[in-house]
């Protein structure tokens, strides 16, 4: 093509779009509402993932784990029977190159308060260590963090809201009775009673709101009440609005029943209560036994079993193990002469532990014994942070009380110890010098043979399906509406060519080349895609400014989904920027635009010269 | 000098099955300066041959020779490059770019050619103003009667000085007044830039106009007078 | 006064040994009473939940201690059964027709909503093997007179390392036990509500058991129809017939 004709080509592209103002405007929109939501969607899934991983490492997983090879393949069951000791060589190793270090034991059970029971996965660990790398102490809402020594858990707000062991938010009236009967004295009644305001109703009933209304707007103060609700407009009630100011529930309470509205009275923790003031109600509440828990669990055990069936042993056992193992099992499990079972007789403790090793790896149950376990402990407080990981079915304990048979018979082994480099900025995500590679060479030969150092992204599978799940579906979504606005733009352009056959074959009459044909249609069809793109752009990134100073507030419907959806972040979805995305974005539409219109053209262009003049 | 020269030009078509022998082995040859037209019936082939010439499609069988150039050898790039540079055209339904402007319509064959764009829109004028439409160039296509909007179809062929213009029936959709008008507009360019012309037609007006008449009759010559 | 009691405290001093031994055999008697070759009956669990009662019906069969079969009858349940042998647990459900084995924690959960788990039901090995008992001395138990043994695991291994179990001194049948958690807390509470006499021993037909870390749960297991060591063909134990 020659060069100098290009202007001339370009403008009778642009021209062209003119002719269909209508059409075009259509694809263009369509084009435009792609590539909006395309940013829209990227920047929200960039902000999420962001998010997610830095709460990651500040409050689950720090930057890398040093675990049982063992431990790892099974971590779905948490196998505490996997368990590893002497890690405190391994401390002061990685302590001396530059690391901070904590130990962890992680095992499940069900805790049980005074009125209710629920699942949940327990982290026995050491506060002054963890602290150094993880942040969840930092979020204690109400209460304390355990303290060493001490059968105390901090618990997830979400169970513990569930379980009932929380200051209670907004208690019903019998559960307001019990905590001033929980009171030592009046003087704790009267205080109990003063960090609770009488509350009016959340919901209404329309009837109920229409005879009270003439009554309130005539009265002092009745106005604020027909402010302080709203009727949603799904709504089948008139709700108190989210924005209510709790500080004058007690005056709406007192004007609705002087306007003669009778309702149960309801109870609201100030939110304006102190630090202090928590504390005090979180110590009279623990004083009358509402946060005593008890853990019920069973505490896994490898051990070589003393007997086995002589059918187990023979179509189970020696099937599963390798010819070696088959041979080292045999020796050490003679038959017992009358009933044919295999009683232990291997007394050399190498060849005990290769051949436990072995049933384990095997998958043999009765290589693991199950031993009930009930705890006694107290919870002093719970833990909201960030990450919804550790506000879910979760309970922090000090490891040091269970040590021995009154808790785990930890006995000094742990299923994990954190790593992060110290000093580590808590918005950074773990740099080179903390991956797995880098501590392996800081222990040297220290690491054991059965363990392995991880990194931080090895244990938290439910993220990264969530993430990758979302990544394709969404992706996949505005995929298909990128393809639909494709569709509409070669739908646009070959109707757009067949119309100017005519006029197509006198550009060629004229002495245009094919190529120089094909560039007026592609121009023509990129420019409805940079038209669509540049609007796109300009619309995502609008709703992206909001989106990434303030996010949107979603945690009604985290209630809905608990803390198990993968991602670890709470109550607010952020976008961050996506550059290089927006940009790729616009100039993707653009170019698929352009080529929408090659087929069609390649097709008019097929046809002799004078079968398009012909065309009417 | 001849301009035009085919030997034993033939097309067939195929329509609904049956082929139909638009063309059956005509030669011809056309000199520098000629005025001629090609009569005859509908479907004599007369548009057929002109296309065929005008390298708008490709002969079943035959030669032309543009210039002593043999165009079936072309490739369908060249055959563009030769129609852009040396053949200008002429239809029946003028075929102006609808969103161009007079003017641009008439520049574009220039800037085709890589002309500048200051030098192509002089040229440009200069050509609107011989065909009598001084000051129109700004006007649309459709802002235009069917006489005007030929006149611009004859200043788009002439502006690029081409060797031969092919005129496809183009007084068919202008009434009498008008088609002398511009059959005496064209006579006048082949006298004063000795462009050869050659019509298709089965308007009297134009076989009287044109030195040399050839008649066509189910595809072959059925009778040639002037020359 | 002295010598009354230096002589007391002698007797008792011999005693220890005597009664020592007398406990290893009140167990070994427990052991040998619910040992059989098999059993086959139909059963009754009535669960008391949370002031609500669920009743399940189910027929029974049992080879030795290591295979056992149960079907449930009940509308709600009918269909569902399980199948124990080779020391695993599998259980079939009519929902989802599918054979699943009950391993790991699953173990710890209650059997059909129970005061039972399922791992109460899996042991295999008799108590004398499993415990070192001690003679706790006796206890009135609804107008019995009853042993008192205490039975500490001889593994800190075992699934409940504390039992302690209430023996009737006539028929030495087990009238109560309790079991333990390492901790020491009570975990389960057994209570034998009507024994027969079949085949020349106390068999337990009836009795209750208590998950005391479920409030107000009380399960009773009542057996009729019971048959002592009667033969059983291999196919009442298969996994085919599981999965029929």
């Amino acid at each position: 093509m020659k060069t100098a004709a290009f202007p001339e080509l370009a403008s009778m592209a642009f021209r062209n779009l003119g002719r269909h103002r209508v059409k075009t405007a259509v694809t263009v929109t369509a084009v435009a509402i792609s590539v909006a939501l395309y940013i829209f969607i990227d920047g929200w899934l960039l902000g999420m993932n962001l998010d997610s991983k830095r709460n990651i490492v500040a409050f689950e997983a720090g930057a890398a784990r040093i675990q049982s090879k063992a431990w790892f393949a099974k971590k779905d069951e948490l196998p505490m029977y996997e368990s590893f000791g002497g890690h405190e060589a391994l401390s002061a190793r990685l302590d001396e190159a530059g690391f901070d270090t904590a130990p962890r034991f992680l095992f499940e059970g069900t805790l049980l308060s005074r009125e209710r029971s629920a699942p949940i996965a327990f982290i026995a660990m050491d506060p002054g260590r963890e602290a150094k790398l993880l942040r969840w102490q930092d979020y204690v809402a109400s209460g304390r963090a355990p303290v060493p020594g001490r059968f105390e858990i901090a618990l997830g707000s979400m169970a513990a809201g569930k379980l009932r062991v929380d200051l209670p938010a907004r208690p019903d009236a019998a559960e307001f009775e019990a905590m001033l009967a929980a009171a030592a004295d009046a003087d704790e009644a009267v205080f109990v009673r003063g960090l609770y305001l009488d509350a009016p109703p959340d919901r209404v009933a329309p009837a109920e709101f229409r005879r009270l209304k003439p009554v309130l707007a005539a009265m002092p103060g009745g106005k604020d009440v027909l402010r302080a609700y709203e009727l949603p407009w799904d709504g089948d009630a008139w709700r108190l609005r989210k924005d209510a100011r709790p500080a004058a529930f007690g005056e709406l309470a007192a004007a609705l029943r002087a306007a003669g509205f009778d309702f149960q009275p309801r109870h609201t923790l100030r939110p304006d209560a102190s630090r202090t003031d928590r504390d005090r109600l979180w110590a009279i509440l623990a004083a009358s036994g509402r946060m005593d828990v008890r853990i019920s669990t069973v505490i896994d055990i490898k051990e070589l079993p003393a007997r086995v069936d002589a059918s187990k042993f023979e179509a189970e056992l020696l099937p599963a193990l390798r010819s070696d193992d088959r041979a080292l099992a045999s020796r050490a499990y003679p038959a017992d002469p009358a009933s044919g079972d295999r009683a232990l007789a291997e007394a050399d403790p190498g060849r005990r532990d290769r051949l436990l090793r072995a049933m384990l790896d095997a998958g043999f149950a009765p290589a693991v014994r199950h031993v009930n376990q009930l705890i006694d402990a107290v919870v002093v407080g719970t833990v909201d942070s960030p990450n919804p990981k550790t506000n879910g079915n979760v309970a922090y304990m000090p490891s040091d009380a269970l040590q021995d048979e009154a808790g785990m018979m930890l006995e000094g082994r742990i299923t994990e110890l954190l790593v992060r480099a110290k000093g580590a900025d808590d918005t950074a995500l773990p740099d080179p010098g903390e991956s797995p590679r880098a501590v392996k060479a800081a222990l040297g030969g220290a690491l054991p043979a059965g363990l392995e150092v991880y990194g931080w992204l090895d244990g938290v599978e439910d993220y990264i399906a969530a993430s990758r799940g979302d990544e394709v579906s969404t992706r996949v979504m505005v995929g298909l509406l990128f393809v639909l606005s494709f569709i509409g733009i070669a739908n646009t352009m070959l109707m757009a060519i067949l119309e100017r056959s005519k006029e197509t074959g006198m550009l060629r009459a004229l002495g245009m080349t094919g190529g120089q044909v094909l560039a007026v249609y592609v121009m023509e069809a990129a420019a409805i895609g940079l038209l669509g793109s540049a609007i796109g752009v300009a619309a995502g990134c609008l709703v992206n400014v909001p989106m990434v100073a303030y996010g949107i507030d979603y945690s009604g419907m985290l209630e809905n989904m608990g803390t198990d959806y993968g991602y670890r972040v709470v109550a607010f979805f952020r976008s961050a920027w996506n550059p290089p995305v927006i940009a790729a974005s616009a100039l993707v539409a653009t170019l698929v635009s352009g080529l929408m219109a090659i087929p069609p053209t390649l097709r008019a262009l097929k046809v002799p010269v004078t079968e398009s003049l012909r065309f009417e | 000098m001849t301009v035009v020269e085919t030997t034993g030009l033939s097309k067939d078509y195929l329509t609904n099955g049956l082929t139909v022998h638009a063309l059956r082995g005509v030669s011809l040859s056309f000199a520098r300066g000629d005025f001629a037209a090609v009569a005859g019936p509908s479907g004599s082939g007369k548009s057929t041959f002109l296309h065929l010439v005008g390298c708008l499609d490709e002969p079943s069988a035959g030669t032309i020779a543009i210039e002593g150039e043999d165009v079936a050898s072309l490739g369908r790039r060249d055959q563009a490059l030769l129609r852009r540079s040396r053949i200008g055209f002429i239809f029946q339904a003028y075929n102006l770019i609808p969103v161009l402007s007079a003017l641009e319509n008439v520049t574009l064959p220039l800037v085709l050619l890589g002309e500048s764009r200051t030098a192509a829109r002089s040229d440009a004028e200069r050509a609107l103003a011989e065909v009598g439409l001084e000051g129109m160039g700004n006007r649309r296509p459709k802002e235009m009667s069917g006489g005007q909007q030929q006149r611009v179809a004859i200043a788009r062929a002439l502006v690029k000085k081409p060797s031969l213009i092919l005129a496809d029936e183009p007084t068919a959709n202008l009434d009498s007044a008008t088609g002398r008008d511009i059959l005496e507009l064209m006579l006048a360019l082949n006298r004063d830039e000795g462009t050869t012309f050659i019509f298709s037609t089965h308007d009297r007006m134009v076989m009287d106009y044109a030195r040399r008449l050839i008649v066509l009759k189910d595809g072959l010559v059925d009778s040639e007078t002037g020359s | 006064m002295k010598r009354t009691i230096a002589a007391c405290a002698l007797a008792a001093l011999l005693a220890i040994p005597a009664l020592a031994q007398d406990a290893a055999a009140i167990l070994a008697h427990v052991d040998s009473n619910e040992g059989y070759s098999s059993i086959s009956y139909k059963g009754t669990m009535t669960i008391e939940y949370r002031g609500k009662r669920f009743v399940k019906t189910f027929e029974s069969v049992a080879r030795g201690r290591n295979e056992s079969w149960v079907e449930f009858t009940n509308p709600e349940d009918r269909g569902t059964r399980y199948l124990k042998r080779d020391g695993r647990l599998y259980v079939w459900s009519p929902d989802t027709e599918e054979v699943m084995l009950i391993s790991g924690h699953l173990l710890k959960e209650s059997m059909m909503g129970s005061d039972l788990s399922y791992e109460d039901t899996i042991d295999s090995e008799t108590l004398s093997a499993r415990y070192v008992p001690a003679l706790k001395g006796t206890e009135d138990v609804d107008g019995r007179k009853a042993y008192v043994l205490e039975l500490i695991a001889r593994k800190k291994t075992e699934s409940y390392p504390k039992q302690v179990l209430w023996v009737d001194a006539e028929t030495l049948s087990v009238l109560r036990f309790e079991l333990y958690a390492l901790s020491g807390a009570r975990l389960k509470d057994y209570r034998l509500v009507r024994s027969e006499l079949i085949g020349g021993r106390f068999f337990p037909v009836e009795f209750e058991m208590r998950d005391l870390l479920r409030k107000g749960s009380r399960t009773v297991f009542a057996m009729r129809e019971v048959q002592l060591d009667v033969p059983l063909p291999d196919s009442a134990f298969s996994m085919r017939r599981l999965e029929q």
